[in-house]
């Protein structure tokens, strides 16, 4: 039995890792797209190669309107919170207006949690600040200007990909084949 | 003629080393097309690989017939699979998760794999769990709501990790010494910072248990360590001390730290001569206790105004050269090479600021290498000063060029590549009894070089093809002129019809390909493994390591052209491998003939 051991070791962590997928893919197939505006930096990291440093137009709400005070809406709200809960209000086509932060969950409209690593409610954000591409894509994804989430009901969020101004689907990917590798003018 | 064999390419173990390098290579150049297409492939592919891999390497540790190193080994990369796998579902469901859970969680499947002491798995568990548990504090912000927490759960978890590793895993104990400086230092800084008292506990917490238990075990070598670790925490206490108590005192302030520096650590080295009678290890803390006075001192000379400056440095210079000509008592000799450095940076540093050119200052330097390598020190001693010397070179010769990034820098990138080139036909030097007592620090310096000129390359590659065009020749002279002289004074000696031709070959292809520098790096493989030092032979390995890995963010070329041109230097060793191997072996057959 010892014998097998590392074998059923490695079949049980396989198993927790498609669980792990599973859970992602059901999200993403049972989750509502919505769309925020971008306000994108393009960085190049040496470890990482070409990515999208994102920044997004969230609107949000005048922290007056939380609570009493600026500092006491930011005291119960954002300081030393890694997430905020926050409602998104949406236009016809699922861009983000405005947000407001919702700690009592007192708004209606869809859910979206905001993280908040910085301690700062001009650097919260929702799932992630950075968009990985392959290397060579970044003039083409520099035309995005939205950033589409799949969000399921509790405001779980996931960054599925990057739209252009009409929201239309940028196609980078499918620009350019693989054994070209890394263009020389990059 | 006699035979000149300093690099011996039909050494046995050089053949078996050009062997595994030659598949290396191979695997190399698959990988950087991997690595580089990796975000092109789609993410059902992507999500596949890291778990077929740990499934294959899982089903080959199941062998009978596999020793217990590479059972580890094949254990160890399931464990890094573990971490790739959950790193690539965290890239592709980009859901922002929080760091710490990622670390968490892999520690936690990295767990079960211990049931047969493993030292890669536990030495990964140690890494993951104390990310994990830093990044949970910082990311709850309970850092900031809780420090003295998260001082006691490092501290604890510290400690837990050190029982493990002097239980089952003791080869890691040195790393865990290195780790308790680093948790010593940070707190006894902290300590300083905001006079908090868990800080200071923390900052001796550790060390004092961990010195005890060697002490205990009679572990000397670490004692020592941890006993040297432990002074220079005190050391940092002792000098904040004292210059809390002079504020208002002049540069002489360093003289006396210097001076209560020596008294400490000859406290400690004495300290350590009673509890351990038979050790030699009391040398540690001298040589550690020489070096920060030098450091103190160094400091005392380059506060003072530009002259008296460069009369203290020459004067600290000369002191140095006599006490090392003179003594042979080890404590004196590290003063006296601290010394020697301190008087020599504060000469050179105001000699540069009074006359301001540099030219002077390496013109100095040069006869400071001189003088260096008349007292015959030790080789460690003569690498610094080469490195220095090799380091004021570059810095003049990128000072000529006011514009690094301009159109004229191509001069300059042309200029750097002539002084790698002077320094690497160092390792074409006759071996002569007087160069003999110093061929690991000429051999470590042109490893250093390459590895600079590597890293020099990626970023002056950015310069435009255009303005370096003309001279574009000397870039492909300088190693064929470097491997002429190669070929006429040692491959041809050694090798024979087609053997010779084959390395011959395999330079000009390096060559043609742009990095020639990996041929060098198998000639120092060739001493290495013939002088069996391991000092150079590991650091070659790095080299070798750093300098492919640096290839991949070569943007010059296309990730395909690189990977291939990778490949095919494989095959060409591979080629070379079996033609030695096959040579080796027909000479025998005559030999018993």
């Amino acid at each position: 039995m010892k014998k097998y051991f590392s074998l059923i070791l490695a079949l049980a962590t396989i198993l927790f890792f498609v669980a792990l997928v599973g859970k992602n893919e059901w999200h993403l197939h049972h989750s509502k797209s919505i769309f925020i505006q971008l306000k994108p930096v393009d960085p190049r990291s040496i470890l990482q190669g070409d990515y999208m440093a994102l920044a997004y137009e969230l609107n949000l709400q005048s922290l007056k309107a939380v609570a009493g005070s600026e500092s006491e809406a930011l005291d119960q709200v954002v300081f030393n919170h890694s997430s905020v809960p926050a409602k998104v209000i949406l236009d016809s086509q699922n861009r983000v207006v405005r947000t407001v932060l919702d700690i009592n969950n007192s708004f209606a409209g869809q859910s979206l949690i905001l993280k908040n690593p910085e301690n700062r409610l001009q650097a919260l954000y929702p799932a992630s600040r950075s968009f990985l591409f392959a290397d060579g894509l970044a003039q083409c994804y520099e035309k995005a200007k939205y950033a589409e989430f799949k969000v399921n009901q509790k405001g779980e969020a996931i960054l599925f990909d990057l739209r252009g101004e009409k929201l239309q689907s940028l196609n980078c990917k499918q620009q350019k084949n693989w054994w070209k590798g890394t263009i020389k003018d990059l | 003629m006699q035979l000149r064999d300093d690099y011996p390419l039909r050494n046995t173990l050089f053949i078996q080393h050009l062997h595994i390098f030659s598949y290396v290579f191979m695997a190399v150049s698959i990988l950087y097309l991997i690595a580089a297409n990796w975000l092109m492939l789609p993410d059902s592919i992507q999500l596949v690989i890291p778990p077929v891999i740990l499934l294959v390497t899982a089903w080959f540790s199941i062998k009978d017939n596999l020793t217990e190193g590479v059972r580890q080994t094949l254990h160890s990369v399931c464990g890094l699979m573990v971490g790739l796998s959950l790193a690539v579902i965290g890239q592709v469901y980009q859901t922002g998760a929080d760091s710490y859970l990622l670390f968490l969680i892999w520690t936690l499947l990295l767990l079960p794999w211990l049931y047969r002491p493993n030292i890669g798995i536990f030495a990964l568990i140690c890494i993951t769990s104390q990310l994990s548990l830093f990044l949970f504090f910082k990311q709850t912000f309970w850092l900031e709501k809780f420090p003295y927490l998260y001082l006691f759960a490092l501290n604890l978890l510290s400690l837990i990790e050190f029982w493990m590793c002097i239980k089952k895993y003791r080869t890691l104990r040195f790393v865990f010494i290195a780790w308790f400086a680093a948790i010593s230092i940070i707190g006894m800084i902290q300590f300083l910072s905001n006079d908090n008292i868990p800080y200071l506990i923390s900052a001796f917490f550790l060390g004092i248990i961990a010195f005890y238990y060697f002490f205990k075990k009679d572990d000397q070598l670490c004692a020592s360590l941890m006993a040297a670790i432990l002074g220079v925490t005190a050391t940092i206490w002792l000098v904040d001390g004292i210059t809390n108590l002079f504020k208002d005192s002049n540069e002489f302030i360093f003289l006396l730290i210097a001076g209560i520096i020596f008294i400490w650590f000859g406290l400690i080295s004495y300290f350590l001569i009673k509890i351990f009678r038979q050790s030699h290890f009391y040398v540690i803390p001298l040589a550690i206790g020489a070096w920060l006075a030098g450091l103190a001192l160094a400091a005392f000379t380059l506060v003072f105004w530009e002259t008296v400056s460069l009369i203290i440095g020459v004067i600290f210079v000369v002191i140095a050269s006599v006490l090392l000509k003179k003594s042979q008592h080890y404590f004196i000799r590290q003063f006296a090479y601290c010394l020697f450095i301190s008087g020599q940076t504060a000469f050179l540093f105001h000699l540069g600021s009074e006359t301001n050119q540099i030219l002077w200052v390496l013109i100095a330097q040069f006869i400071v290498l001189c003088i260096s390598y008349l007292l015959k020190p030790h080789w460690f001693f003569i690498l610094i000063q080469m490195l220095a010397t090799y380091g004021i070179a570059f810095i003049y010769l990128l000072q000529l060029d006011h514009s690094l990034w301009s159109i004229h820098s191509s001069q300059t990138y042309l200029n750097l590549t002539l002084l790698s080139y002077l320094v690497f036909s160092l390792v074409l030097l006759p071996k002569s009894e007087s160069i003999v007592l110093y061929e690991r620090s000429i051999l470590l310096c042109v490893l250093a070089v390459i590895l600079v000129a590597s890293f020099f390359d990626t970023f002056m590659g950015l310069v435009p093809e255009s303005s370096i065009d003309q001279q574009i020749w000397i870039l492909y002279l300088l190693p064929s002129i470097w491997l002429l002289c190669f070929s006429i004074f040692d491959l041809y000696k050694q090798l024979k019809g087609a053997a010779f031709f084959a390395f011959l070959i395999f330079g000009i292809l390096l060559i043609t390909l742009g990095y020639f520098e990996i041929f060098i790096l198998f000639i120092i493989l060739t001493w290495a493994l013939k002088k069996k030092d391991y000092i150079v032979y590991g650091v070659t390995l790095a080299v070798f390591v750093l300098v492919l890995w640096q290839l991949y963010y070569n943007l010059q070329v296309t990730f395909l052209a690189k990977s291939a041109s990778i490949f095919i230097s494989g095959s060409v060793l591979l080629a070379l491998y079996w033609l030695l191997q096959h040579e080796n072996q027909r000479n025998l057959i005559e030999g018993e003939k």
